[in-house]
Formats: C-alpha cells, sequence, structure tokens
C-alpha cells in the first residue's frame, strides 16, 4: 500500500531525539495515564473522560428535549387548549427536535464510540485524543448558544429544519434564527471531528492480529456511519453559513427576487438530513449486533451479510433526500427515482434484521434487562421501516404528508431504531463507567413504561394523521375525530416519560447500592470486557494479539490469568509516553507506535476561542469576534508546535519486533485523518458546486444575465492551481528523505503558489457583484471558500518552513510535508475546479 | 485482501455514481434549461445503465470466484461474500434506478 519505505533511526534505547522527550520520566507506568485531579481535569483528553462527558452532555439534552416533547402533548391534550400560546408552541417544538437531532442523539452516538472503540479494538486511548476533547468542547458550547436562545426570548420558532423564506430576515426579524444557524454550525463542528477521529482510530489503531474481519461488528457499523457523516453533515454546513451569509451580510442565495431558490435549501438541508437517521440509526443498530450474541451465547449469524448490508444501506441512505420534498413541485420522474431509491434502502435493512433473528434463532436468549430493549428496537423498528416503505411511495406520501402520520413514522424510526437500543446499551455498558450493575428488577420497570407508553403515544398517531390532522397545530377544534386519540398520545407520553425518570433514579441508586461488577459481567467475547470493570485509565497494561472476533471466547489464555498478567504488546514504557500499537489498516499487522499526548488545556482554550467568536457575531461585536478566532489560532498554533516523536525505532514488546515511532508512511494514522479531513473538504466544496449548478439549471434568466469572471485571470488561476498540485507531489516525496534543509524550499514554494492561486482567483470574480444575484453569490462562496483553505496552507506551510529552520525537524520527521502534500493536492483541485467553473460559467455554456 | 476489502464498497459505489449520473440526466431534461430532450433523456440513460449493470455483474462474477479458490482463509472468504452481497444490492438497486426513466411517458407522468 505505501510506495515507498519510509526514514527511520535506530537509535539505543536509552536516546532519543533531543526535544522528543516530552514524557514523563519522573512516572511509572500507571502514573503517566491517571486524569489529573481538581480543577485539571477539564485539561483531560483520555478518551474514558470525554466519551463520559459527551455521554452525560447529551443525556441531558435528552432530558431537556424530552421536558419539551411533554409541554407538546399537554397543549394538544385537549381540544383549543390555551396551555401554550401559538409562539410558544412554535419554540418548544422547534427546539424538541432541534435537540433531539443535533444534541442528543449524534453526540450520545459519538459518547458511545468514543468510549468503546479504544477499549474494543484493543487500543489505550483514541489516536486524537485533543481532537476529541476539542470536539466535546466546540459541542458543549454548540449547545449552550442553541440554549440561551430560551434566556434571550428568541428560541428558533422556524421547525427543526428552518425552512427558508420563512427563516430569513425578512419573516424572522429576530435573532431566533441565528442562534439555530450559529449554535448548530458550531456544535457540527463535533460532528465532524468525531468522524476522522472514529475512522482513524478504528482504522490503524487496532491490536495486533485484529484483521478488518477480527473487528467487533460494532466497529464496522461505527466506521460506516463515520464516513457517512463525513459526506452527509457538510451539505448542511454549506446551508448554514450561506443562510447565515443571507440574514447576515444580504447575500441573496435564496431570494427568488435575485434568482435564488428556497428549494435550495431544502436539498441542502436533506442531502444530510436523511442520511442523518442513517447516522443515528447505525451504530445503535451496531450495538444491537454487540449486545445479541452475548444474550444469545452465540457468534452473530451472518457477520459477511451483516458488513454488506451496512455499507450498501451507507450509499443507499444518501440516495433518498428528495423523498422529503414531494410535496414541492418536483418532476414526477425525479419523485419516482428517489421513490426507488427509498425503497431499496429496506432491503440491506432487512439483511440486517434478519441477521438478527438468525441470530436470536441459534439459542435460547437470556432475558436480561438489555435483551427486553432489543425487541423493543426489533418491534418498533421494523414497524418504523414498514410505514417507511408506505411513506416512500409518492401516492401515499402525498396524502400523509406534513400529517401525524408522518410523526409516528418518523418516532417509531428514531426511538426504535436509536432510543432503546441506547438504553439497552446504558444498562449493558453501565460496568464499564460505574463498575456496579443496574437493577434488574428497576430496568423491567423501565423499559415495560417505555415500551408501553411509546406505543400508546405513537401509534394512536398513525391513527390521527390517517384522520386529518397537520403536524405543527398548536391546537384543534373538537368533534373531527382527533379528541380521544390525541388524550391517549399525551397518556402515553407521560407512561414514557415516567420510564425516563425511573431509569434516571436507577441510574443514581446503583451508584451506591448497585451490585460491584465482576469480571466479564455479561459474559461477552469482545474485548472491552478483559479487565474487571472499571478498567485501568490505560485500558490495558501489555495489547494482546487478537485471533479471532470474540477473543474472550475463543482465546482461553486472555481470562485465566488476571487482566494485568495477559502478555502483549507495549509493556515495555521506555519513553516513558502515553503510547498504543499502530497498525495496518486492512490486515491488522503491527506497522507502527503510536505516541499519544498528555493532558493539555489547548483543546478548551481553542473551542473557547471559537465559541467566543460565533457568539459575539449574534451581538454583532466584530471587534470580539476577531478577538475569538485569534485565541482559538494561537490554541491551534501551540497544539501543531509540540516536538515530534516520528522516526525512531522501538521495541514493541511483540517478540522482539522494533517499531518506528509514528512513522511516515501513507498508511500511519496521520494521513489517514488529513484522508478523512479533505473527504469532507470535499463534500463541503462539491455542496456549494451543487448550489451553483442548481441554480444554473433552474434559472437559467439569472445565470445568463450574471456578468462573467474575467476569462485570463481564470486560466491563469487554473496553471497556479497546477503548480499548486506539483509542490504537493513534491512535498509528499520529500517526506521520505532524509534531508531536511532543502524540503525549506518545497514548503516556501507551497505557500507562494497557494498565495498566487487564491490572488489570481480573486481577480477573475472581482467584477462580479456579489450582491447582484444568487448566482454570483455562490460565485464569491466558492472564492471565500478556496481562499479559506489556501490560507490554512500558507500558515501550515510557513511553520513547516520555520520549524526546519530552528532544527526543529530531524531526518525522519517529515510527516507534515506528507500530510500537506495531500492537503495541497485536494486543494490545488478545489481551486481549479473553481477556476473551470468560473470559465465555463463564462462562456457560451 | 485490501482488493478483498474494496470489493465491498465497489459495487456501491458504482450505484452511487449510476444515482447521481440518473439525478443529473433528469434534471437536465426536466429543469427549466431543459438540456436533453426527453428521446435523448431515455437513450443515454439505458446505454449508462447497461455499462453499469454489466461491470455490476462483472463484479459479483469476481468476488464470487475468489470466494471459491482453494485455500481460501476464513478472513478473505468472509470478505467475498460480502462483495458478493453487496454487488447483488447493489445491481437490483442501479436497475430500479432506470425503472422511472422507463415507464413514465415524461418529466411530469
Amino acid at each position: 500500500m505505501t510506495d515507498r519505505t519510509a526514514y527511520v533511526v535506530d537509535l539505543p534505547e536509552d536516546q532519543t531525539y533531543s526535544g522528543s522527550a516530552k514524557g514523563a520520566p519522573d512516572k511509572g507506568f500507571e502514573r503517566i495515564w491517571d486524569a489529573p485531579p481538581g480543577i485539571r481535569y477539564l485539561s483531560s483528553v483520555s478518551h474514558r473522560v470525554v466519551g463520559k462527558r459527551f455521554l452525560v452532555t447529551g443525556f441531558i439534552f435528552f432530558l431537556i428535549a424530552g421536558f419539551l416533547a411533554l409541554l407538546v402533548r399537554t397543549q394538544l391534550i385537549v381540544p383549543d387548549n390555551t396551555f401554550l400560546d401559538s409562539e410558544t408552541y412554535n419554540q418548544v417544538f422547534t427546539m424538541h427536535g432541534t435537540i433531539m437531532m443535533f444534541l442528543f442523539a449524534i453526540p450520545m452516538l459519538e459518547g458511545f464510540a468514543v468510549h468503546l472503540i479504544p477499549l474494543m479494538v484493543g487500543a489505550r486511548d483514541l489516536v486524537f485524543p485533543r481532537l476529541g476533547a476539542f470536539g466535546y468542547y466546540c459541542y458543549l458550547f454548540g449547545g449552550i448558544i442553541v440554549l440561551s436562545s430560551f434566556v434571550f426570548d428568541a428560541a428558533p420558532a422556524g421547525g427543526w429544519f428552518m425552512y427558508v423564506p420563512l427563516s430569513t430576515s425578512a419573516y424572522t426579524q429576530d435573532l431566533s434564527a441565528d442562534f439555530w444557524l450559529i449554535g448548530i454550525t458550531f456544535a457540527e463542528i463535533a460532528s465532524v471531528t468525531a468522524a476522522v477521529e472514529i475512522i482513524a482510530a478504528i482504522l490503524c489503531t487496532r491490536a495486533p492480529g485484529m484483521s478488518l474481519t477480527k473487528m467487533p461488528i460494532f466497529m464496522w457499523y461505527l466506521l460506516v456511519t463515520a464516513f457517512m457523516i463525513a459526506v452527509g453533515f457538510p451539505p448542511l454546513i454549506i446551508g448554514s453559513i450561506l443562510l447565515e451569509a443571507e440574514r447576515l451580510l444580504g447575500l441573496p442565495f435564496f431570494d427568488i427576487a435575485l434568482g435564488g431558490d428556497p428549494l435550495l435549501w431544502q436539498h441542502l438541508f436533506w442531502l444530510f438530513g436523511h442520511p442523518e437517521v442513517y447516522i443515528i440509526f447505525l451504530p445503535a443498530a451496531g450495538m444491537v449486533a454487540t449486545m445479541l450474541p452475548t444474550f444469545v451465547g452465540k457468534p452473530l449469524f451472518g457477520y459477511g451479510f451483516a458488513v454488506a448490508a451496512v455499507v450498501t444501506m451507507g450509499f443507499l441512505s444518501f440516495g433518498l433526500w428528495a423523498h422529503h420534498m414531494f410535496a414541492t413541485g418536483l418532476p414526477v420522474m425525479s419523485l419516482t427515482l428517489f421513490s426507488a431509491a427509498s425503497t431499496m434502502v429496506a432491503i440491506p435493512t432487512g439483511v440486517q434484521i434478519f441477521c438478527f433473528l438468525a441470530t436470536l434463532a441459534q439459542g435460547k436468549p437470556r432475558m436480561d434487562v438489555p435483551m427486553l430493549f432489543i425487541f423493543g428496537f426489533l418491534f418498533i423498528f421494523v414497524l418504523g421501516g414498514l410505514t417507511g416503505v408506505m411513506v416512500a411511495a409518492v401516492p401515499f406520501n402525498l396524502q400523509a404528508h406534513d400529517s401525524y402520520f408522518v410523526v409516528a413514522h418518523l418516532h417509531y424510526v428514531l426511538i426504535g431504531g436509536f432510543v432503546f437500543p441506547m438504553f439497552g446499551a446504558l444498562y449493558y455498558w453501565m460496568p464499564q463507567f460505574t463498575g456496579r450493575m443496574m437493577s434488574e428488577a428497576i430496568g423491567r420497570w423501565v423499559f415495560w413504561l417505555m415500551f408501553i407508553g411509546f406505543n400508546v403515544t405513537f401509534f394512536m398517531m398513525h391513527l390521527t394523521g390517517l384522520r386529518g390532522m397537520p403536524r405543527r397545530i398548536a391546537s384543534y377544534p373538537e368533534g373531527l375525530g382527533w379528541d380521544r386519540l390525541n388524550m391517549l398520545s399525551s397518556i402515553g407520553s407521560y407512561i414514557l416519560a415516567a420510564g425516563v425518570v425511573l431509569f434516571v433514579f436507577d441510574f443514581f441508586w446503583h451508584q451506591r447500592n448497585g451490585l460491584r461488577a465482576r469480571r466479564n459481567p455479561w459474559g461477552a467475547g469482545t474485548l472491552e470486557w478483559l479487565y474487571p470493570p472499571i478498567p485501568p485509565g490505560f485500558n490495558f497494561h501489555a495489547i494482546p494479539e487478537v485471533r479471532s472476533r470474540e477473543p474472550l471466547w475463543d482465546q482461553p489464555e486472555l481470562l485465566d490469568r488476571p487482566a494485568r498478567e495477559v502478555e502483549g504488546a507495549l509493556r515495555p514504557t521506555i519513553d516513558h509516553r502515553r503510547e498504543t500499537m499502530g497498525n495496518d489498516p486492512i490486515t491488522g499487522a503491527p506497522m507502527q507506535i503510536v505516541r499519544l499526548p498528555h493532558p493539555t488545556w489547548v483543546p478548551l482554550i481553542s473551542a473557547f476561542g471559537l465559541a467566543l467568536g460565533f457568539g459575539a457575531t449574534l451581538a454583532s461585536a466584530y471587534w470580539l469576534v476577531a478577538v475569538g478566532f485569534a485565541i482559538a489560532l494561537m490554541g491551534i498554533t501551540a497544539w501543531v508546535w509540540e516536538p515530534s516523536d516520528s522516526g525512531v525505532l522501538r521495541d514493541s514488546g511483540l517478540r522482539g519486533l522494533r517499531l518506528p515511532v509514528n512513522v511516515v508512511d501513507t498508511r500511519s494514522h496521520l494521513h489517514i485523518a488529513v484522508v478523512g479531513t479533505m473527504l469532507i473538504s470535499s463534500a463541503l466544496f462539491a455542496s456549494l458546486l451543487f448550489a451553483g449548478l442548481y441554480l444554473w439549471n433552474t434559472q437559467p434568466h439569472w445565470a445568463e444575465t450574471t456578468p462573467p469572471a474575467e476569462p485570463l485571470m481564470a486560466g491563469l488561476a487554473l496553471v497556479a492551481s497546477l503548480a499548486v498540485l506539483l509542490l504537493g507531489w513534491a512535498s509528499k516525496r520529500a517526506a521520505f528523505g532524509a534531508k531536511v534543509t532543502p524540503v525549506i524550499a518545497v514548503d516556501l514554494g507551497l505557500a507562494v503558489s497557494a498565495a498566487a492561486l487564491g490572488t489570481l482567483l480573486f481577480f477573475s470574480i472581482r467584477a462580479v457583484d456579489p450582491y447582484g444575484s444568487a448566482y454570483a453569490a455562490v460565485g464569491w462562496s466558492l472564492f471565500a471558500f478556496v481562499a479559506g483553505y489556501l490560507a490554512v496552507m500558507i500558515y501550515w506551510s510557513l511553520i513547516n518552513a520555520l520549524r526546519k529552520a530552528v532544527g526543529a525537524v530531524k531526518p525522519g520527521q517529515m510527516l507534515p510535508n506528507l500530510l500537506i502534500g495531500t492537503f495541497a493536492r485536494v486543494v490545488a483541485i478545489m481551486g481549479g475546479a473553481t477556476a473551470a467553473a468560473y470559465l465555463l460559467a463564462g462562456s457560451a455554456l | 485482501m485490501k482488493g478483498l476489502t474494496l470489493g465491498i464498497a465497489k459495487p456501491v459505489l458504482l450505484w452511487a455514481l449510476h444515482f447521481a449520473t440518473m439525478y443529473a440526466l433528469i434534471s437536465a431534461a426536466c429543469a427549466p434549461r431543459a438540456l436533453l430532450s426527453p428521446e435523448h433523456l431515455v437513450l443515454t440513460a439505458v446505454a449508462i445503465t447497461v455499462v453499469f449493470v454489466v461491470l455490476q455483474i462483472i463484479w459479483m462474477w469476481s468476488a464470487h470466484s475468489k470466494g471459491r479458490r482453494p485455500g481460501l482463509t476464513p478472513d478473505a472468504f468472509a470478505l467475498a461474500r460480502a462483495a458478493w452481497w453487496s454487488g447483488l444490492i447493489s445491481l437490483i438497486a442501479t436497475i430500479a434506478n432506470l425503472t422511472p426513466v422507463l415507464i413514465l411517458p415524461g418529466c411530469h407522468g
């Protein structure tokens, strides 16, 4: 897979490169991994700490959103109710949906992923602990921004989808939509950082011998989900930025009077919104696929089928977005295309469900509380899937559109597909967090209250919907046949809420009174149960070799002795650093030793700076915006300036195998992360291109009357992009060499060519008025987007050059050149595509 | 192993490409700009679909033969089986993408 051999230095064990010994020589192995005490706990970057933060914060948001749902149901319990006025009702249901989708579901799955991935794949921590901590703080601050809108009496009221033109300045003059757009965009940083982290962690830090097909099935689900986040979230991020730019700067992206199109927002939103459902469902299904074999006592039936189904679902789910737009007047042929894809997705979903059922058929399952929730999932989700096939049919969809039938369907899918598995997972993995078992007796009450409450609430909504009740209405007159059904739905919601409250009680109760969990309390086969709960902060004294998909079932040497005595890699801690094994992404063969950071304030400071910048935008305090972003830039610079550890060979502890530290290799975790980041960046860029193409195709008059870009400058920009491409390639080649100083010329060349490309693109579009038409505004957005990336490239290249000039880089430590080489080539393609788009837009086409 | 792993993703990538192409063709024919006539839409869509379907079938056959090689490790067998199933689902989905163009008389039904 790698194209050349990395340059490494075989130093004696007692020597390191100068500047790289940033470990803690005075501390033993266990103390190196200790979480810092007191206020410094906030500087912890350990996956165990960050994962718990995600889970606790996400659950608190769940409780808040659940409370808002109860307000909605109380308002609708009787006809003509005046419990909430219409405006408050709009705010309540908008915030309910927003919090559930953005601040609860995704962060909860991130919490499980962050906490469980290293334990399940045999790593001591996530591969980018600081990125995980940074993502968490972005999520927390973004959530606080969204929630604080209540304090300022400016809670969003336009629905969780923020449709235009309702959410434009003309119809929402207060700050409510800005709170939503800025807060959610900020919180989404956590999602995309988590995607990069999950991809790199699963592909690059598995235990020795854990090939892709020996990974726990949950890892396949998370891997596919992470790729979906990387491709699915960018359209919403771009849409949100365009809408905020329209509100803040007056750029007419969605203004029909200037060639904009409100449907463009719907396309961008649902390009995210529909895959989002699968992003939520897939990890939950992965949890089911992990728990089910434990309670049946047999391996998952059809591992290969399940993997194929998950991968195909990941792709097919992107072909469904317009089925949320069936009533918007799209051509019937388009509707049918999306209807076909929507129906098709039932096939891989069905394959997965049959894998679960076949696993159940292999034995008699133990009916512990997590298993009850799995049955709840199967029952509810299958019903939601069946109504999903119904609404995939265009004629039925047009009848049921915007009715309570759709509300019932989406809750059957999301609560059945995520909330029930999540509660099962909380019961199952709780010993990992608290060291104690939650109560079986209380758990059964929790399940039955939730199950009965859920079905009473939402099954009725199918009927209210079929009787014609529209969604989002604050009250209804009596005598339409909706009264009793709404009453029953509201009563059901209180029963459901009682189940959740009982769970919260059990959570606090079990921490004092729950039975202490023994080693592997459920008899599971996966690696996270190797240690008695709670596992130590470093996860593994030595990272065991894995030869099976269920190592605790098939490798007796793992459980026949105390966990700390299990043999494996990296038992010696030569450099007193936090480190874990790095592997070949496909085969799982050991490839490198990955050095991990110690606790640091940098993620918190960087996220705080960004939060200040985003928050100050709301207050129109632009000097504070600059201060915030300057703080973030300083934090990120401190982050990347750390002395490099790469290029030294060390004993891995595996039969004398010596491995390089942070090797310069295209299979390394950092390079995989850059590839993941560029996938996200490409999806962002593609979303902008889509916007331009969409407007060009649907608003031909405006495309033709918008003045063209300057063709000579655009042509020169195309040439400059070629220069960036070539220098990116040269930088990648140089990374594998032994000579450091000459590479400074490549770094400076990259900076100069990037500056030239940005300047030429600016002069290409300079004469076009961004306020003249939506089409022109998209042209400027393309420039601004590429210019942002070019600025990053210039900054990064100069730092690389400076580090070499001051002697901070030794031979074998030029991994940053490999990384920027890949980055530069993708940016060059984006820059070239922008220049080509300017040329084509100005031609006869 | 790398080839077998990519074999799972290849057929669905092809489906995604086919879906995007069909969407683009329908948009080209049915949006106000009307770049394609209905006849050209049908001809282009059918021709492209035939190519994609043939590719899908070749990949399925390839995954099938890889899965029957003697001395295959269980890991490789699991990957080959996953690739075959991924190919089958993608093949059906690719054909499904073409149906609107074939069965509807025009953009607006």
